[in-house]
């Protein structure tokens, strides 16, 4: 699973998520009673709790105390909200949940969940587990117990998605949270994580079955399972399973103003051109991308940072448009490069293409800052050393 | 001249502020539009015009009409700053035409916003850059100055009008003010375009400053009241500081007056005293005078400060008051004022831009011209208006700054000091430094002053007034700023001649001492020497001025450990020494001192060399040196090894340029020394070399494939198939050659030239026909194309003249291949590339002798004659006649070619007979009447010995050719009329009054001739015939020995013996093949095939040089011959013992043969052996069991 769909957000509006939360906490707000729903941006639930938005966007937040909480939707009491007193939100409409009395480095590792980055996880959790910390969680609720349950396993899976072991420890780990929690608000991220553990395991049919239990009667739900299956066949090179599976996600009928479906939609769509480009189909994949690009909102600087980055590796798949998709690549390396794996992989695309194109200067600068931005990411490893080395 | 190298910072600065103009772009567009502006925004940022142009191709026909419009603008900026880093002068112009082009294109559709400032502005500046472009073109020694001159002053005029909005010149002269800017209509400058934003904004300041307009209006009017005595104050404050500038020039009269003379000197007489005197008491009077004036000046200030302190109480209760009804305000306002600032400055700077733009100008005119002055004066009335109206802003003083250089160079010394004195004398507040801005007009403004002074030798302005006092000159406030090290980073140009004008002012100073002051000249010529060393030791600007000045002096400064900048101007300089000396050298050649030019050049290149790996080491060494000087360096350095016969070094230094730096200005360059250096190394040869030769070219073509380097490459990539014989690789050069490759025909040529020998080879050892076909297919191809380029050309190219008709005679020989013999004689013709245009024209003499003409001449004969064009065959035969030239040789080389001929027909006969199929015969018929005309008509017309060679030496091609096309019919005629030709020869010999070169060449010709006949009247039985030429041959004593001869009568022995027993006459039958086995002892003496092979042993087994397996061949040859007529004469005999007899001779014979040769000669002669031994076992009787009967155990003796 990518990290970024830890909190059934997706990539860009998790990184808003983790910006607001670390000016939250820097604020004080964590010290007030009360549990707080970060909504996801144009959601039909934020349009309706933000009425007039302010003029730089922000999530906006429901202020209260969380009165039933479930694997598809949360309900929060909000007396003090003037619009309504009590709102019921589906979890694909929550950037995050902060619940009242967690600690902050709880919310902290929380974040580096979101950013996939397990390690630096764990290491936030670090002060909470030692001995200075004895009693710390016997006198917290059990909603941050399990969410500490959550933070654990869930950087424990993504450290062993990274590292290829200890891999079995892991899924134990996921699987214990969701016997334990299953009601969770995070029970759909984790059953995605588990199925990207049993892809790293090689055991894509089981990863298959875990992706499907996180189709619901959502649209937005049923769309993330089917485009997840789909990527699966995609990285097993099963190009007509993979192009049905990201088809059969993109026909899931959605109603009008769902943001959410709309969002995973776009993100099936742009698989589904990843799949024709590597299929041969560069002609139909850059005029899928294209058109996701005519839909795009051009303030949404992350979705087109993954537009761009997909646009590019079509483009590239043509053989001959080696000059677009440098530009492709160019824009996200230069106007929306929010998103790190996609500028990961859109500096890799500028190393080959720039020494393609006899700029081999431009290509050493690409690697240069490849290396000293992502020097963990797959993508430095990709790329082919450089001549002469 | 320091006044214009600042004059040109400054305005460098301000063209690139303009270029920056570009304002932020997003208005309402689709996400694919604002990330495109915003992509085109980064690239400029980042300076990747090259980038931006990409961009704007590919994304402008998907934008709408509004984005389109706002691209076009962009596409010129872009083409503006590609045009920075163009190759040369031709093409930063093409360049600039071209963002001319866009940015009117722009201006066209009306734009009222931010971006058409910036489009006015950058339209300006490239007008700018074009007339600079044609200052620098000026100064090449050969070009068109004034017509250059006049261009730059136009482009200048153009820019200013693009700029400035023109006003009507004020009455009066220029007295009167000039009256108020008008909101334009129409947008047409840069100027307007601000005007008119500053004027939209003003509108909105005043809607929102509404509710405050009535207190506001109060203000202003205030402000009004206040500007008459401000003025009046400035004025008088400007006339006192004129009056004081007066002052210590009369003080250091006064001094001089009174100083007393030294005691050395020749004492005043009375009179001096009293004109001292008189003169000391005026100038005492003029100072008291001006003191009284400066007083009363100061007095009149009172009047206008009392007003002026009293409007600006009421005015500061008024700020207060408004500053009250504006705070409400101030968040709406925020905006716009901070808009309207920056439109303010941008309106300033454009028209300081157009001032500038008029000292640009004046560099178009030669100095002094009224030309030249009236530029000046117009950029020092422009400044001298800012500076007037915003002395009191950052503008205003750079104005200053530059109406005081430009009165400096028009001559106005005095003025130019008044005008820079406020900039020069700026001291900081207490406790504060200078502002960066303050401390860059102080240095430049006191720079231009001190040349001001050294011009005027007021040297006292700077080191006091004489006599020379060293603690007054110590603290000099100008001297002390001069003299204050630089602490930080490094000389800044201005600081530079700011110490070196210094430095000069008092070495002249010094100079200009008495003797008796030799203790101040040394003071001064020490302080001197201090800066010269400071400026020199920065070796940037001045350094080499400092050098001299030290020099002058009477001191060294030595060289100086520089940087890399330094040390790479001192390679270039080196460098330049070392293409002079290479001039040198070769204007020596012709006087004959070439020797020593040489060593000249061969010094100048060490020293080139050593200078300019001194300065790549610091260049490499250095991480803040510009790459494009580091590259330059090495592309230098990498010619200069070659030069040197470096080529490891070179093809390193070339190689790294291409691989690492291709987009460098100089790597292409380096390519091509690379690609010669590598070849001089493989031509050794050097497997690496060639392997890094071949990688080097491949990546040669990858990186450019339009440029002449690209063209090197593929040429070495062409040698390197053809030496590799590699046909895959040169289809793929072909295939793969980029239409845009420089002199793509000729490289087609060579490669398809290379293909056909390729495609000869591997048919002749019997290679794949489909590959064969395939190669021919892409020659043709290749030639097909690349010859109407040539022709279209309408002349040949003279370096690649023999490419070209080389191609053109394969393409010929090609298409007689394919039975297209009229494409054949349209190639051969053509009148720029035909090989017989151009051997038979003789317009190439490199091209009329050698194997080219003679293959050529060769192929157009046989054309020729089968386009039954007579006359032309005949020339051809003629120059082929000529081509063989005179002398020893000629008859061999005569005989080579007519034996060419022949084989030329006989591949054509080859081919018709393969291409014909059952009809080859017919195809064929036109082809043999035509020689048949030809050579009859040859044989009658001309009886010379070269034409009869011809006309024999065609006629037994004909009649002996194996082809099947010559109907048998007409073969043994073909052979009898050789014959005839042959014996005409031998009648001419006869004939008396033959010309003398004519007769010895005849009796050269003879033997050879005599020896002809006899194998022509071999093969067509006339036995008789053939053994009289024979006997005549072998009767001369010279000719007895001669192989050949020998060889040609035991044939014909055998022949005549073996068609004696086929007529059935025994008899003479067994008497010849005696004869042709062991040879006639009578005189004249043959030796038979016995003697043959006994003369050849020795030689025949003394190698395996060519000559002795000539000989070797023929041994084997002789020794079949002798079995063959052993078996042939055992046939004769009716007796069964005497056949019995000669039948084991015969297989004795063999068996010999083969005890002690066992190899036979190899297996193709074994066969030849095995059928003879085999028949000779038939006719024994015995099974014919071949050699294997003779290997087989003889059967063991009876008990």
């Amino acid at each position: 699973m990518h990290p970024t769909h830890l909190t059934t957000a997706p990539r860009g509006t998790t990184l808003i998520a983790i910006a607001a939360l670390v000016l939250a906490v820097a604020g004080g707000f964590a010290a007030r009673a009360e549990d707080r729903l970060r909504l996801r941006l144009g959601t039909a639930v934020a349009k309706e709790a933000q009425p007039k938005p302010p003029r730089t966007p922000r999530p906006p937040e429901l202020r209260g105390s969380i009165a039933v909480a479930s694997a598809d939707s949360i309900t929060i009491d909000t007396p003090a909200n003037l619009i309504k007193k009590q709102w019921v939100v589906p979890t694909e409409d929550v950037l995050e949940v902060l619940l009242d009395g967690e600690p902050e480095e709880l919310r902290s590792g929380r974040g580096m969940v979101a950013a996939g980055n397990g390690a630096a996880a764990l290491e936030q959790l670090a002060p909470t587990d030692g001995p200075d910390a004895d009693g710390l969680w016997d006198q917290a609720s059990a909603a941050v117990r399990a969410e500490r349950m959550f933070v654990k396993a869930a950087a424990t899976a993504l450290m062993a998605i990274r590292s290829g072991e200890g891999l079995d420890a892991a899924l134990a780990g996921l699987r214990d949270f969701l016997r334990k929690h299953s009601g969770s608000h995070h029970a759909a991220a984790v059953q995605e994580l588990v199925g990207d553990v049993l892809v790293r395991s090689g055991k894509p049919a089981e990863a298959a079955a875990a992706y499907a239990a996180i189709a619901t009667q959502a649209p937005a739900r049923r769309i993330r399972a089917a485009t997840l299956t789909g990527r699966v066949q995609l990285d097993q090179q099963r190009w007509g399973d993979a192009r049905a599976a990201l088809e059969k996600a993109i026909a899931v009928e959605t109603p009008p103003g769902d943001f959410s479906a709309a969002l995973e939609r776009r993100e099936a769509r742009l698989l589904l051109a990843r799949c024709l480009a590597r299929d041969g189909r560069a002609t139909e994949a850059i005029a899928l991308a294209r058109q996701v690009l005519a839909e795009a909102d051009p303030s949404d600087g992350e979705g087109l940072a993954e537009i761009f980055v997909v646009l590019g590796e079509a483009q590239r798949s043509a053989g001959d448009k080696n000059k677009d998709a440098l530009i492709s690549y160019l824009t996200v390396d230069m106007v929306h490069n929010g998103v790190p794996e996609a500028h990961a992989e859109a500096l890799a695309g500028l190393v080959e293409l720039w020494e393609k194109e006899n700029h081999p200067e431009r290509a050493r600068d690409a690697r240069q800052a490849l290396e000293q931005t992502y020097p963990d990411s797959l993508w430095l490893r990709r790329v082919a050393p450089p001549p002469g080395s | 001249m320091p006044f214009v190298m600042s004059a040109r910072c400054l305005l460098r600065t301000l063209l690139a502020f303009a270029a920056l103009l570009a304002p932020s772009l997003t208005r309402g567009e689709t996400a694919s539009e604002a990330t495109t502006l915003a992509l085109l925004e980064q690239l400029q940022e980042r300076d990747l015009p090259d980038v931006m142009l990409w961009v704007i191709e590919r994304t402008a026909p998907e934008c709408s009409p509004d984005t389109r419009r706002r691209l076009e603008f962009l596409k010129g900026s872009a083409l503006v700053s590609q045009s920075r880093v163009a190759a040369d002068a031709e093409a930063r112009t093409g360049l600039l035409d071209e963002a001319e082009r866009s940015i009117d294109a722009f201006l066209a559709s009306s734009p009222t916003d931010d971006m058409a400032i910036a489009a006015f502005t950058q339209k300006g500046s490239l007008l700018v850059e074009r007339g600079r472009i044609c200052l620098a073109l000026a100064q090449r020694p050969d070009a068109d100055t004034a017509a250059l001159s006049k261009e730059a002053a136009a482009f200048f005029d153009r820019a200013i009008k693009t700029l400035r909005t023109a006003v009507p010149t004020p009455p009066g002269g220029g007295k009167e003010p000039p009256p108020p800017a008008v909101v334009p209509e129409k947008i047409e400058t840069a100027e307007d375009a601000v005007l008119r934003s500053l004027h939209e904004l003003a509108a909105e300041i005043e809607r929102i400053r509404l509710p405050a307009k009535d207190i506001r209006s109060e203000y202003e009017a205030k402000n009004a009241e206040l500007a008459p005595f401000q003025k009046e104050i400035e004025k008088i404050d400007a006339d006192i500081r004129q009056k004081q500038v007066e002052v210590p020039t009369i003080q250091a009269e006064i001094g001089e007056l009174q100083r007393p003379p030294a005691p050395r000197s020749r004492p005043p007489t009375p009179k001096e005293i009293q004109d001292r005197r008189t003169r000391a008491t005026q100038l005492t009077l003029r100072l008291q005078a001006i003191a009284t004036e400066i007083a009363a000046l100061e007095a009149t200030t009172q009047k206008p400060e009392t007003q002026l302190r009293k409007i600006a109480n009421e005015k500061a209760k008024l700020s207060k008051q408004l500053a009250a009804a504006e705070k409400p305000l101030e968040k709406d306002l925020e905006e716009p004022l901070r808009r309207q600032e920056e439109l303010r400055t941008k309106l300033l700077q454009t028209r300081l831009m157009v001032a500038e733009i008029s000292f640009e100008k004046s560099k178009a005119y030669a100095t002094g011209s009224p030309e030249w002055k009236a530029a000046l004066e117009e950029s020092q009335r422009l400044n001298h208006d800012l500076a007037e109206k915003y002395g009191k802003l950052g503008v205003g003083f750079v104005a200053r700054l530059n109406e005081g250089r430009s009165l400096a160079l028009l001559g106005k010394r005095d003025a130019a000091i008044a005008t820079l004195a406020p900039l020069f004398t700026l001291e900081p507040a207490a406790g504060q430094p200078l502002s960066p801005l303050g401390l860059t007009l102080k240095t430049k403004a006191l720079g231009i002053a001190m040349q001001c002074w050294l011009d005027d030798k007021k040297y006292g302005e700077v080191t006091g007034p004489s006599p020379f006092e060293p603690e007054k000159y110590r603290v000099n406030p100008y001297l002390r700023f001069a003299m204050a090290p630089v602490k930080e980073g490094r000389l800044t140009p201005e600081v530079a001649a700011l110490k070196y004008r210094t430095a000069e002012l008092l070495a002249a100073r010094a100079k200009s001492l008495a003797d008796k002051e030799a203790g101040a000249a040394k003071l001064l010529e020490a302080d001197a020497y201090k800066l010269a060393r400071e400026v020199s030791t920065a070796n940037r600007d001045f350094a080499a001025e400092a050098r001299e000045l030290a020099a002058g002096l009477g001191r060294s400064l030595g060289p100086v450990e520089g940087d890399f900048p330094a040390k790479l101007a001192d390679g270039q300089a080196a460098f330049r020494g070392f293409q002079e000396a290479q001039a040198a050298a070769k204007t020596a050649q012709a006087t004959g001192d070439a020797a020593a030019a040489a060593e000249r050049v061969a010094q100048a290149r060490d020293q080139a060399l050593a200078a300019m790996q001194a300065a790549l080491a610091l260049g490499e060494q250095d991480a803040t040196a510009d790459q494009a000087a580091v590259n330059q360096a090495r592309s230098i350095l990498a010619f200069l090894h070659y030069d040197a016969g470096r080529f490891a070094d070179a093809a390193a230094l070339g190689t790294t340029l291409v691989q690492d730096h291709p987009n460098a200005a100089a790597s292409r360059q380096a390519a091509r020394v690379a690609l010669a250096s590598l070849q001089a190394l493989a031509a050794k040869p050097d497997a690496e070399a060639q392997a890094r030769l071949r990688d080097l070219a491949t990546l040669v073509i990858a990186r450019w494939n339009d440029g002449p380097e690209a063209a090197d490459a593929t040429t070495v990539l062409v040698n390197l198939a053809i030496e590799g014989h590699d046909a895959d690789a040169l289809v793929a050069l072909v295939e793969g050659m980029s239409p845009a490759m420089q002199r793509r025909p000729e490289l087609l040529l060579r490669a398809a030239i290379g293909l056909r020998q390729e495609a000869d080879r591997l048919r002749k050892s019997g290679g794949d026909a489909g590959r064969v076909a395939a190669c021919t297919a892409t020659a043709k191809r290749a030639i097909d194309e690349a010859l109407p380029a040539i022709e279209a050309a309408g002349s040949l190219p003279s370096a690649t003249a023999r490419v070209v008709v080389s191609a053109a005679l394969a393409r010929a020989q090609m298409a007689l291949a394919d039975g297209a013999q009229p494409l054949a004689l349209t190639l051969l013709t053509n009148p720029v590339y035909g090989p017989w245009t151009v051997v038979s024209s003789g317009s190439d003499p490199g091209l009329t002798q050698g194997p080219l003409a003679t293959s050529a001449l060769t192929v157009a004969l046989s054309v020729f004659v089968e386009s039954q064009r007579f006359d032309d065959a005949q020339k051809a035969m003629a120059l082929l006649e000529q081509a063989a030239g005179t002398g020893g040789e000629a008859s061999a080389r005569l005989t080579g070619m007519v034996q060419a001929l022949g084989r030329s027909l006989q591949e054509r006969l080859d081919q018709l007979a393969t291409a014909g199929g059952t009809d080859a015969a017919a195809q064929a018929a036109p082809l043999l009447a035509g020689f048949e005309s030809f050579l009859d008509g040859v044989a009658k017309r001309d009886p010379t010995t070269a034409a009869q060679l011809w006309v024999a030496t065609t006629y037994q091609t004909l009649g002996s050719g194996t082809s099947g096309v010559v109907p048998r019919a007409k073969a043994g005629p073909y052979l009898d009329r050789a014959a005839t030709a042959y014996g005409r020869l031998l009648e001419r010999l006869g004939q008396a009054g033959l010309p003398e070169a004519e007769a010895a060449e005849l009796r050269r010709f003879e033997p050879t001739v005599r020896l002809k006949i006899a194998s022509l009247s071999r093969e067509r039985g006339k036995w008789d015939a053939a053994q009289e030429q024979i006997d005549t041959l072998l009767a001369d004593p010279q000719r007895q020995n001669w192989l050949e001869a020998q060889v040609e009568a035991a044939e014909l022995l055998l022949a005549a013996g073996r068609a004696a027993k086929a007529a059935g006459d025994a008899t003479d039958a067994d008497a010849r093949l005696l004869q042709a086995a062991g040879g006639r002892k009578t005189t004249p003496v043959i030796w038979g095939w016995s003697g043959i092979a006994n003369k050849l042993s020795r030689q025949a087994f003394a190698g395996t040089d060519p000559k002795a397996l000539q000989a070797r061949e023929l041994f084997f040859q002789a020794r079949l011959k002798v079995a063959e007529a052993l078996l042939l004469r055992a046939e004769l005999k009716t007796e069964a013992a005497e056949k019995a007899q000669a039948l084991q001779a015969a297989e004795t014979s063999i068996a010999m043969t083969r005890k002690l040769y066992p190899d036979l000669g190899g297996a193709a002669q074994q066969q030849r052996f095995e059928k003879l031994l085999k028949a000779v076992q038939t006719a024994q009787g015995k099974p014919a069991g071949g050699f294997a009967a003779l290997d087989a155990p003889a059967a063991a003796p009876a008990p």
